[in-house]
């Protein structure tokens, strides 16, 4: 498998804060990477090592095949875009102007193909407006509409939906999976919400206190995920004996509700409970979601 | 680098402080000329363009730290300094791309005034009385200089993150310095003696009191350093280049070099370093 982006052991430290403790992921080509983990756990910190703000204390990171301490490293880069926790984009000037400005830092002959970048990410219709006026939506769009410029086939997305409202969070997502599907941009996406996550991403990478804990693709994840069956009945003791007996691993919620994480025959249970006395009020089948899968991964409180 | 500086000067085009400082050094320089034409003809005096062609050198070190601080601030408040990093991995470029601009800019600033004194002053100002080669030696070392300002300005914003911060530290920094210099300028201005003077006291006689050293007068070492600083600090240099005191042009322009090769080499090696957010 050929992959855009590895990273071997990094490590960084901040004066008595390590940020990145022997951290080791490989984000595969033509994939939408999901970077997941809590707020510290060294996303943004990653990010920022790999894309030359900051170097690395130990360690090294290959990008399309390039180390970090090469001078080859610089045309990689250029193969890559990236949008850092907030968009950085000149707030005085225009969608356009900011574009023109990238443009310029690229060195590009002309400005052929902003129009189509403006259009891609649904900003042609701001005119003169100055980016200090646009939502935060549109700062975000701006922000990803400039990293696409010179066209990356790497695109790095630091918390891209934070503080949008849903619409805005749509339209991320599908410019995001536009961008994989239709121009093969292979996208690492780091975000805490989980939900949305797993809409996007093909790939997973759980990060804890600056280490992977886990890498996964989605289908393997699918595979991986618990399959949890909620019972809801009228004596809790008599659930318990009956599950301790059959061995089976199962977590109590209250008084009445209990989780089964095995599959367990329903008449083999409801016979047994019926005898004694205990009458089941609710079955539900409950697939583990990315959420459960993250706190049992990295363990968290209820 | 060339890049660079294209998109920074296709910035200074749009960029409000720009025009703000160009604005603001037109204004001076037409109401000092002004000011010296109409002076000229109600008190009958004969000020010559010497007097005032060089006055911008004394504010444009102020204006030039506002605009460089917040010029260079911006980038980091709106993280646009993150997207030459990742794209121009090339440090050094971006530090002197912007050290570039920053003078450029600057000298685009002294330059407005120098204009408007000539179109204004010229037809009603008598003309230098001093030679053409001190105009022109002036002129130079004030290029220098205002270089040398703008070195310690990129120093400080380039390093500081914070944009508020820098511009705070760059304006208070020069104000500081220009005191300092006003300071150095007047001590040193102070006579060795008190010469000897008489005065008539209460009872009617005559008082005569002899020549006396001044307490205030400073010798020795001390009076070699206030030498150094009073040519070393650019603020000194702009007070003597402004009434055309160039004659000590040569180890001025030295200082001046020194100051931007220093302080560049110190803001390189941080700022090739620096871990940014």
């Amino acid at each position: 498998m050929e992959y855009v982006l590895t990273t071997n052991n990094l490590t960084k430290q901040y004066k008595k804060f390590k940020a990145l403790d022997g951290l080791t992921m490989n984000v595969p080509k033509g994939s939408i990477y999901g970077f997941v983990g809590k707020n510290g756990a060294g996303k943004t910190t990653l990010i920022r090592v790999i894309c030359g703000l900051q170097q690395p204390t130990n360690g090294s990171y290959h990008l399309y095949g390039k180390e970090n301490n090469t001078k080859e490293i610089v045309k990689s880069r250029r193969r890559m875009g990236a949008v850092i926790e907030t968009p950085a984009i000149y707030l005085d000037m225009t969608a356009k102007e900011n574009l023109e400005q990238q443009y310029r830092i690229l060195g590009l002959p002309n400005f052929k193909g902003i129009d189509d970048i403006l259009n891609l990410v649904g900003l042609s219709n701001t005119g003169k407006k100055k980016a200090k006026n646009f939502s935060l939506g549109m700062k975000q769009r701006l922000g990803i509409a400039i990293a696409l410029v010179g066209d990356p086939d790497f695109l790095v997305l630091d918390e891209p939906v934070n503080g949008l409202d849903p619409q805005g969070i749509i339209e991320i997502r599908e410019l995001i999976l536009k961008l994989n599907r239709e121009f093969q941009i292979t996208v690492l996406i780091s975000s805490h919400i989980l939900e949305e996550l797993s809409k996007l991403a093909t790939h997973y990478g759980f990060i804890d206190k600056g280490k992977i804990v886990k890498e996964i693709s989605a289908e393997e994840l699918e595979k991986d995920f618990k399959t949890c069956m909620r019972v809801e009945v009228t004596n809790m003791k008599v659930l318990v004996n009956l599950l301790d007996q059959m061995g089976v691993e199962y977590e109590v919620l209250d008084d009445k509700k209990a989780d089964i994480f095995e599959k367990v025959n329903i008449t083999s249970l409801a016979v047994p409970l019926s005898q004694k006395g205990c009458e089941i009020l609710n079955i539900q089948e409950r697939d583990e979601s990315l959420e459960s899968y993250y706190i049992n991964l990295v363990g968290g409180g209820k | 680098m060339s890049k660079l500086l294209r998109a920074n000067f296709a910035r200074i085009k749009k960029d409000k402080l720009f025009w703000l400082g160009i604005i603001f050094m037109i204004g001076l320089s037409a109401f000092v000329t002004l000011n010296t034409i109409y002076e000229n003809d109600k008190y009958n005096l004969s000020t010559t363009i010497d007097n005032i062609f060089f006055g911008y050198s004394v504010f444009i070190g102020i204006v030039s730290s506002v605009f460089c601080s917040v010029f260079v601030g911006t980038e980091y408040s709106d993280g646009t300094i993150r997207n030459k990093i990742i794209v121009e991995n090339n440090r050094e470029a971006i530090y002197l791309s912007n050290l570039i601009t920053n003078s450029i800019s600057s000298i685009i600033m002294f330059l407005s005034y120098i204009i408007v004194c000539l179109a204004i002053g010229v037809p009603f100002i008598e003309f230098f009385q001093k030679e053409i080669s001190i105009v022109i030696i002036t002129l130079i070392g004030t290029v220098v200089m205002v270089i040398a300002f703008c070195s310690i300005f990129t120093l400080v914003s380039m390093l500081i993150q914070n944009k508020a911060v820098s511009a705070i530290s760059c304006i208070l920094g020069v104000f500081i310095s220009l005191f300092i210099s006003i300071m150095i300028v007047q001590t040193l201005s102070q006579s060795k003696m008190w010469g000897a003077y008489s005065y008539t006291n209460g009872d009617g006689e005559l008082v005569q009191v002899d020549e006396q050293e001044n307490p205030y007068y400073v010798t020795g070492y001390k009076r070699k350093i206030y030498e150094f600083f009073d040519k070393f600090l650019p603020t000194g240099q702009s007070l003597k280049y402004s009434s055309m005191q160039s004659e000590d042009f040569v180890e001025m322009s030295l200082y001046s070099l020194s100051t931007i090769v220093v302080t560049t080499a110190i803001g390189l090696f941080i700022f090739k370093k620096k871990d940014i957010k």
